[in-house]
């Protein structure tokens, strides 16, 4: 008799348990692929929000593009701010040279001025002579 | 009540085994079918956007671009009223609506209204909510510099296909293929993510040329084609040691934007396709051979003072008298009658082998479609004059490549390079995937002659020389003019009115950074190299060598910063 009754009482606890267990396996089951769903449609959204930004890019590049052309450019400077070609006369060329180290550079032909060229190239738009 | 039970027991069974049965049906004897049928339902196939890569000048500017735009097409049994939806789609995109009635009308579900619309006409017309009206996503090709460099890039047509220039040349690396795949949609046809990409990149190209140093090419070949009201120009800027183009422009040109618009001769890219007689600036052939085959000394005197001299029964003249000449003299006035006696000197068959030997009849190999060989005939098919006229420059016809890659030669001594436009091929996300790489070029002429000569060509833009005009201020310029005459097509005799004006050199002489040839088509007014195409050079390499950074020589140590470390 004390044997069945811790049967029962096992079989009492374990059933149930068992059932439970096995509807929560499904209904995770079924919450997980409904989340899976819910991610792909999101993905989705995100991929055409995406390729609409990039179509926005790609058009913004273009235009870009279009208004840094060098005539573009020209025309602006010289019809707009009035800036000319520098004279190649009064244009200095430093010679490259990389190191860590800013390099101290003087004009040898009358300039008194003393430069830090901390850039690795090298035209430098003032003149000579105070010019 | 026992009986109950069994009927309901029986009812139970039999609908079990129904379902059974059924499920069986479903998923083993018609599985294929129905699988495939379902996947008809929730899987829809799309095409994968095919996009062109982008071109970059050598600076990484853009060149060609692609726009996101959408074309418009029907569905003619879906279109209600057709006679007013056409009135009111003309109003938009401003086509005719018999135009857009016919289209209305046609066979079929799926009809192209208009391709690639802007995208505010495309806005007008979702606008109209016109039923049986759609739109696809289209990409158009965009050249953003417009005219600049288009005999070069080349274009596409309406469904961005290749059709000229470096487009065409490479179009296997700037279109990836595209294919289809599948997506999947629920039954509202909302898609989910295919976790797939549906644009396939072409990779990207980097050119050799340079947008700023093609602008100036440009702008000064438009003044020039104005001021000297010419039929057509070309000019070529190239760098001497790598056979790098830096520019290349053609005029006339047009807008790759709108091909269609202009006409073939406009779309033509001259400088490597067409052929004209290239007069003195083949005179480096004598030149050269003359030296190398140790024929003259630079002291080596030639009588011109008749001012002509008769070979195979033609006279040949020069265009002013000059008495008697050094060899060096020869080619600083570009005197004919010394040139015919040095081309005698040396005698057919060298003559022959040195144009050869510079590249001439043959095709220079530059990445580029349509490219011509031009021609020289051999020495036994020559008549008697042609030893003459070889000599100076006719009788021969060569591209302005040709004759630009054979002073480029002398430029950096005695090699013939491969002139080319493309420098790199990257993939989308910037790696690199080829780079061009020079091959060893073959030997022209020997370094010492190729020093010598440009010494000579030196003495060519300066006092005494024919092309004064071209010297830059700062640098020394080596260079040749040239004026031949063109063939009228009427008469099959030289035209007395129509001639081909040309300077071709480089500069700095000693340490040349820039090849260029600059020609120019029947100019009116004026007729020689040396007045008509030689200020175009001297302007763009002046421009040229201000953006290039490249000192003046003339400052005698002025102008040189003294730099050093801290």
């Amino acid at each position: 008799m004390i044997h069945t009754g811790h049967r029962n009482m096992l079989s009492f606890i374990v059933k149930p348990l068992f059932i439970a267990l096995l509807l929560f396996g499904i209904f995770s089951i079924v919450w997980l692929r409904s989340g899976v769903v819910t991610m792909e449609y999101s993905i989705g959204d995100l991929e055409k929000k995406k390729m609409l930004v990039l179509k926005d890019r790609k058009m913004l590049m273009a235009a870009r593009a279009s208004l840094l052309s060098i005539q573009k450019v020209e025309n602006t400077a010289m019809g707009n701010f009035g800036l000319v070609f520098p004279d190649r006369v009064k244009v200095i060329h430093v010679k490259k040279q990389r190191g860590p180290v800013p390099y101290r550079a003087s004009a040898s032909g009358g300039i008194r001025e003393t430069l830090d060229v901390r850039r690795t190239s090298y035209v430098l738009p003032f003149t000579f002579n105070g010019q | 009540m026992r009986k109950r039970t069994v009927i309901l027991s029986t009812a139970i069974v039999f609908g079990f085994v129904a379902v059974v049965l059924r499920l069986s049906d479903l998923m083993l004897l018609n599985h294929e079918r129905l699988s495939e049928r379902a996947k008809l339902q929730h899987l829809k196939q799309e095409d994968v956007q095919v996009r062109r890569g982008v071109i970059f000048d050598r600076k990484g500017r853009e060149l060609a671009v692609n726009l996101e735009l959408e074309s418009l097409y029907c569905n003619p049994d879906e279109i209600a009223t057709p006679e007013k939806s056409a009135t009111n789609l003309s109003s938009v995109i401003g086509k005719e609506p018999g135009a857009i009635l016919a289209k209305f009308s046609s066979k079929g579900r799926f009809v192209w209204i208009e391709r690639k619309l802007e995208p505010e006409v495309a806005d007008r017309i979702k606008g109209l909510k016109i039923k049986g009206l759609g739109f696809m996503p289209d990409a158009k090709r965009f050249y953003p510099k417009g005219t600049l460099a288009s005999h070069i890039l080349g274009f596409v047509g309406i469904d961005n296909q290749a059709l000229e220039g470096v487009e065409l040349k490479y179009d296997r690396h700037l279109m990836n293929p595209g294919g289809k795949i599948f997506v999947a949609r629920d039954a509202s046809g909302k898609t989910l993510s295919s976790g797939l990409d549906i644009e396939s990149r072409g990779n990207n190209i980097v050119m050799t040329i340079d947008e700023v140093l093609q602008y100036m090419v440009e702008k000064e070949l438009d003044k020039a084609m104005l001021r000297w009201r010419a039929s057509a120009a070309t000019a070529i800027m190239m760098d001497p040691f790598t056979g790098e183009i830096l520019a290349l422009a053609n005029r006339p040109a047009y807008d790759p934007n709108n091909p269609s618009r202009y006409r073939d001769f406009e779309r033509r890219n001259r400088a490597i396709t067409d052929l004209y007689e290239p007069g003195s600036t083949f005179k480096i052939i004598v030149g050269t051979s003359a030296i190398e085959e140790k024929v003259v000394s630079l002291n080596t005197k030639f009588d011109c003072s008749k001012g002509g001299i008769e070979v195979g029964g033609r006279v040949i003249h020069d265009a002013h008298k000059h008495g008697v000449l050094t060899f060096k003299e020869v080619i600083q006035k570009s005197s004919n009658v010394g040139s015919v006696m040095i081309g005698m000197k040396l005698g057919k068959e060298n003559v022959y082998r040195y144009a050869k030997r510079f590249g001439f009849g043959e095709k220079t190999g530059i990445d580029l479609r349509g490219e011509v060989s031009g021609w020289i005939r051999p020495p036994e098919k020559w008549s008697g004059m042609s030893i003459g006229s070889i000599s100076i420059g006719q009788e021969v016809a060569v591209t302005p490549l040709q004759v630009l890659r054979a002073y480029s030669a002398i430029a950096n001594g005695g090699i013939l390079v491969t002139p080319h436009l493309v420098s790199e091929i990257r993939s989308p996300d910037g790696q690199l995937l080829a780079s061009f790489r020079p091959k060893d070029g073959k030997r022209a002429v020997s370094r010492k002659t190729a020093d010598i000569f440009r010494e000579i060509l030196k003495t060519v833009t300066e006092d005494g020389g024919t092309a004064k005009s071209a010297s830059v201020d700062g640098n020394y310029v080596a260079g040749k003019t040239g004026t031949s005459q063109i063939i009228d097509p009427d008469t099959k005799r030289y035209s007395k009115e129509k001639y081909v004006s040309s300077f071709v050199g480089f500069v700095p002489a000693d340490n040349p950074k820039v090849a260029i040839i600059v020609v120019i088509y029947e100019p009116k007014g004026q007729i020689y190299g040396g007045v008509v195409a030689a200020p175009v050079f001297r302007e763009v390499a002046r421009q040229a060598l201000s953006y290039l950074n490249v000192p003046r020589e003339d400052s005698g140590g002025e102008n040189i910063l003294v730099v050093d470390r801290r």
